[in-house]
């Protein structure tokens, strides 16, 4: 899965010489270079990580904090990396302190140094941002995917047994009333081999209602299943809401734990 | 109803500041010192406040005791501003990084800022 980062600087060339490397790095890289275009970008639900400028209005304005503004403005599940050259005590409180109204705080804050060093360092920090919000989603969008496929298919056999049934249970009781009918007129050897037929295809239909019911109870099955890796994925959503991204890892694990001990006992029950 | 714990970590409990401190708060508040070590010796106090002068790793203290108890606001302080050093204890679990001003007023404002971030969104 290629990630997607969004690279906001409003110094056209330091940002387009840093989307390249990133984009060398194999990422994909969206570059925006005024705070109107970053937050139309932050709002699109694209980016797996944001990389801003924390003076996106004016390098030269020592009060413009507009990037980390912006960056705390929208949800902590896009990691937010503040870099700047102008790095000191009062931006890195902003960036990265907990504040009063409460608002996500970025991930990292980077000195953007002119040696390659920054450039390094963007990258680990980068790696070392965990995903798996989206990868989860990814996953789970897969899952129900396939759920989804697998509950028309098991509709489509249920349909065709229950008109199967349907077609022999009508069949067999007529022959059986045509060999009632034979037995009646005298015809017994026909009647009683038209009334065994018919028995045989009571039994068929037994069969095929048998294979309907069946087909009903996986479909019941597949939408539980459904429901379940829906709920893990609102629960995992909810989770995202804690500030403290550490906090948050050890609360996803949790909740993987408890629905995955949760599932395991279902099978159990159903064994 | 008995008065609720801040806790200062710090080697220099003679300090001016503390006494700064605690005249800042004590309407509601008591202040207690401690050094690192003694630490585990404090249950709940409501808020932590980490002297980064009196500690030789205080981003790995601050880790350590983000991880013990997450729901005890941490807020570092120092006499010496450094981002680097604000960036990595802020990263590490604190929820501010103040700088230590000798202003009775000023200190107030500051702990109460801390004191209206609680809670904390973990609850």
């Amino acid at each position: 899965m290629s990630v997607t980062l969004l690279l906001a600087d409003n110094t056209k060339l330091r940002a387009d010489s840093i989307s390249s490397f990133l984009k060398d790095k194999g990422y994909k890289v969206i570059t925006t270079y005024n705070i109107w275009d970053t937050m139309d970008k932050l709002r699109g639900g694209e980016v797996d990580i944001a990389i801003i400028d924390m003076r996106l209005v004016n390098d030269e304005d020592k009060d413009d904090y507009s990037g980390i503004n912006i960056a705390r403005m929208f949800e902590a599940e896009i990691p937010k990396i503040i870099m700047t050259k102008f790095p000191d005590h009062e931006a890195v409180r902003k960036a990265l302190g907990v504040r009063i109204d409460k608002l996500p705080r970025c991930v990292d804050f980077l000195y953007q140094k002119d040696d390659s060093s920054f450039m390094e360092s963007l990258l680990t920090t980068i790696r070392s941002i965990p995903l798996k919000e989206k990868s989860f989603k990814s996953i789970n969008a897969n899952i129900t995917t396939k759920i989804d496929q697998d509950y028309v298919d098991v509709r489509s056999q249920q349909w065709s047994y229950f008109i199967a049934a349907f077609f022999f249970s009508v069949v067999s009781i007529v022959l059986i009333f045509i060999g009632v009918n034979s037995i009646m007129s005298e015809k017994i050897t026909l009647g009683i081999l038209q009334g065994a037929i018919g028995v045989l295809s009571s039994s068929g239909t037994y069969l095929l209602f048998r294979r309907t019911d069946i087909a009903s109870k996986r479909m019941d099955k597949y939408h539980k299943e459904k429901i379940s890796s829906e709920q893990l994925e609102n629960l995992l959503l909810a989770s995202t809401e804690v500030d403290d991204l550490r906090l948050q890892e050890e609360i996803k694990k949790e909740i993987i734990l408890i629905v995955a001990e949760y599932w395991f006992s279902l099978d159990n029950e159903e064994k | 109803m008995s008065k609720k714990v801040i806790l200062l970590v710090t080697e220099d409990i003679l300090s001016e500041w503390v006494n700064i401190l605690s005249a800042s708060v004590e309407e509601e508040y008591i202040v207690k010192t401690c050094v690192p070590q003694e630490i585990n010796n404090y249950r709940d106090p409501i808020l932590i406040l980490v002297d980064l002068a009196s500690i030789e790793d205080s981003v790995r203290f601050i880790k350590d005791l983000h991880s013990t108890a997450p729901s005890i606001p941490i807020v570092a302080v120092t006499s010496f501003p450094d981002w680097r050093e604000a960036r990595d204890v802020l990263k590490a679990g604190a929820i501010d990084c103040l700088i230590q001003v000798y202003d009775v007023k000023q200190v107030k404002e500051n702990i109460q800022e801390q004191l209206m971030k609680l809670p904390l969104n973990i609850y």
